[in-house]
């Protein structure tokens, strides 16, 4: 009866050693996620926050997509819901802000938090973005026949000279961007930049379109104007993809082609049935 | 008629002796062995072969390039002879008409053996885009096919005629179907009128055809931007060597007739020293455009030509490309300059090297080429790199081979190997001069 019962509690014993650590492990299988969001404002288009959401499992970062995110617009000790939003597979997400529909604290300064209640795998988090509204206004100008863009970056509540911001310019390219100005760009005084556009840069009609970049500021996130120039080379498109050519699909068979092989085959099998009411008149006779 | 008849007998169908019926059973197993590998082939798919990604085109391309090649002499070289009226053909025309008529069907049943989805063939034709090497290959093909079988078939009406006579009592049920055959044959003035004018667009148009056909093949390999094929010498190198591959394919076929079937009284030493001649010309002209080949890239020896060339002149590939060149193709051209060279038997042996020559010679223009990339082979698994048909591949590729060898025999079997009537003509013409004389 006794050593039946040691067995029992050895059993017991054996059964929570052996549990133990798959408990502990699930709990230790609940990662931390981490939220990344940026503010940004493109003038006369849209503003929003640009969201990404990660987490380091198996001591690789890891892409969280599908999780809900709810943004917040909090003032003082006011919180109020703007929305939610789900991540895609790269675990990113959009979320278009109207700052007009936002309050400002007294300093002219939003404040947005973006937070993910968790789940059974991961972690609750958040994330708050601070930025006050800037504006940046861009155009383009010619002296001595050479083009420049100039652009001018106000604090669009106060419309007080933005001084010593690092302001980029750049222009749009298909992988990456071509950037124009210097590393750093500060505005002068009266909140400007000038940065002259070189000469021979390709473009769809000679067109550029060229951006300019408040970028990832501490104050005002990124502000980026955007501004279509006629002032590169015009790209010759040497594309053959509408043309009649020996690399082109069936349906654009350069005629000659056509012709020849056509010709070809009709004379051939012409003669061919030819030779056959040959035979025929042979076997009439 | 006594002579029409005498020629019968010595020129007309005959029942096999003990070794032709060997033969005949040898070659149906050889093709039943390779039906039953082809079956399996379309059971598995093409992973049975040892073709992968790079290795894509492997024997049974070069064989079918090698049937295409014996095709042209076969068909060109008649009608040119045909169209020049040289004499001395007689004996041997029909005899290469039924081997151009045996390699263009066996060609079009080997590209599709290559094909890993057969039942899709009629994609090949919904689908063409007529830029493609390979739609005018899918086109001309089978319109050689039927040309070849028109310059088989008119000469054939007189005999035909000929042979339901002659079988008339003792076998009426093969004499009708010779009647059949025969079209109705009488002789008459139309009837001849008719038959010479289709010969005669049958040879004329039968010359450009074979070209485009040798062109198009040619074609398929140099308009690939690939080290070895890119050339515009192709087309008539490729030319020149189906004539090397016809005319000895021709000469071993023309000796065993003659052997089999006794004809040594029309297939004499004079006829094979005119195809002795003949195939000399063809080699040499073989050996100009293999020079022009090898010699160029050679010279200029960009890197990767320069690869290439050194697979196969000391590489893996040097056995076959010096066996073809030396063996197969400079040493009978030499032999076959001295008249002792153009004897039967010396013919036999040399137009043998010559024919397996030309079979390896589509080896190594298919396999290597594709072995050299201009990118670097790299993400397969290292047998992926070399290429060396599998047991399949062997079976299959003999069975196509002896399938052609099996049509050539059932032709020779029942048609006359010489033409009969003409044959008669030339004898009553030479009569007649032999009386008209002084």
């Amino acid at each position: 009866m006794k050593i039946s019962r040691y067995i029992q509690s050895a059993l017991v014993i054996a059964f929570l050693v052996a549990g133990m650590p798959s408990l502990l492990g699930q709990s230790q299988e609940k990662h931390r996620v981490r939220l990344k969001a940026d503010y940004i404002k493109h003038m006369d288009a849209r503003s929003y926050l640009d969201i990404k959401a990660s987490a380091r499992i198996n001591k690789q970062t890891t892409d969280i997509g599908g999780i809900e995110l709810l943004v917040v617009n909090e003032i003082d000790d006011e919180e109020i819901e703007l929305g939610t939003l789900t991540t895609d597979q790269k675990g990113e997400g959009v979320f278009a802000l109207d700052l007009n529909g936002l309050k400002a604290d007294s300093l002219n300064t939003y404040s947005l938090s973006v937070s993910f209640k968790g789940t059974d795998s991961l972690r609750r988090a958040s994330r708050t973005v601070q930025f006050k509204d800037a504006a940046l206004v861009a155009n383009l100008v010619t002296r001595d026949s050479v083009h420049y863009i100039e652009a001018v970056l106000k604090d669009a509540v106060t419309d007080s000279l933005l001084v010593e911001q690092n302001v980029k310019v750049q222009v749009q390219r298909l992988f990456a961007p071509l950037v124009l100005s210097e590393e750093i760009n500060l505005t002068d005084e009266a909140g400007t930049i000038l940065v002259a556009i070189p000469e021979g840069i390709p473009g769809v009609n000679s067109k550029l379109t060229i951006e300019t970049v408040l970028e990832d500021s501490d104050d005002y996130g990124t502000v980026k104007a955007i501004l279509d120039a006629a002032v590169g080379v015009p790209i010759v498109d040497e594309s053959t993809f509408d043309e009649r050519t020996l690399w082109a699909p069936r349906n654009k068979t350069p005629i000659f082609i056509l012709l020849f092989t056509g010709l070809l085959v009709v004379g051939t099998w012409g003669t061919i049935l030819y030779l056959i009411r040959i035979l025929t008149k042979i076997a009439k006779h | 008629m006594a002579a029409i008849e005498s020629l019968i007998k010595d020129l007309g169908p005959k029942k096999f002796d003990l070794r032709g019926k060997v033969w005949t059973v040898l070659l149906i197993a050889v093709v039943v062995a390779g039906i039953i590998a082809y079956i399996d082939q379309l059971i598995q798919g093409q992973k049975v072969t040892n073709m992968r990604d790079y290795a894509l085109w492997g024997i049974y391309i070069s064989n079918f390039v090698f049937f295409v090649a014996t095709s042209f002499v076969g068909s060109v070289t008649v009608a040119i002879l045909r169209l020049t009226n040289n004499s001395w053909r007689t004996p041997f025309v029909r005899i290469a008409e039924i081997i151009a008529v045996a390699s263009i069907i066996m060609a079009g049943i080997t590209i599709m053996i290559d094909m890993a989805r057969p039942d899709r063939l009629i994609n090949l034709f919904v689908h063409a885009r007529l830029q493609s090497p390979i739609t005018w290959d899918v086109i001309i093909i089978p319109t050689y096919i039927v040309i070849s079988l028109l310059l088989l078939y008119f000469p054939l009406l007189p005999d035909f005629a000929l042979l339901k006579k002659h079988f008339a009592l003792s076998k009426p049920k093969l004499s009708k179907i010779y009647g059949r055959l025969s079209l109705n044959w009488s002789g008459s003035p139309v009837q001849k009128m008719l038959q010479s004018r289709g010969i005669q667009i049958i040879c004329i148009l039968i010359i450009p055809i074979g070209i485009i056909l040798q062109t198009i093949d040619a074609w398929l390999f140099s308009t690939t931007y690939r080290v070895g094929w890119d050339s515009t010498n192709f087309a008539p190198y490729f030319i020149s060597g189906a004539f090397v591959a016809g005319v000895s394919s021709l000469v071993a076929v023309i000796y065993v007739v003659r052997k089999v079937k006794k004809l040594e009284n029309y297939i004499t030493n004079f006829h094979f020293d005119k195809m002795g001649r003949f195939l000399a010309l063809a080699c040499f002209i073989y050996i100009y455009f293999n020079i022009n080949e090898y010699l160029i890239p050679a010279f200029t020896s960009k890197k990767a030509e320069a690869v290439h060339l050194e697979t196969l002149f000391r590489g893996d590939y040097a056995f076959p490309f010096w066996f073809v060149t030396i063996v197969g193709l400079l040493i009978p051209a030499v032999i076959l300059l001295f008249k002792a060279g153009r004897k039967p038997k010396t013919m036999l042996v040399l137009s043998l090297l010559v024919v397996l020559g030309s079979w390896w010679k589509r080896y190594i223009i298919v396999t290597p080429t594709l072995l050299h990339p201009f990118y670097p082979i790299q993400g397969v698994p290292e047998s992926w790199r070399t290429y060396f048909p599998s047991l399949h591949e062997w079976l299959i590729t003999g069975a196509t081979l002896a399938m052609a060898l099996l049509i050539i025999t059932f032709l020779v079997r029942h048609l006359p190997v010489i033409p009969i009537q003409r044959t008669a003509d030339e004898q009553m013409q030479q009569d007649e001069l032999k009386t008209t004389e002084p």
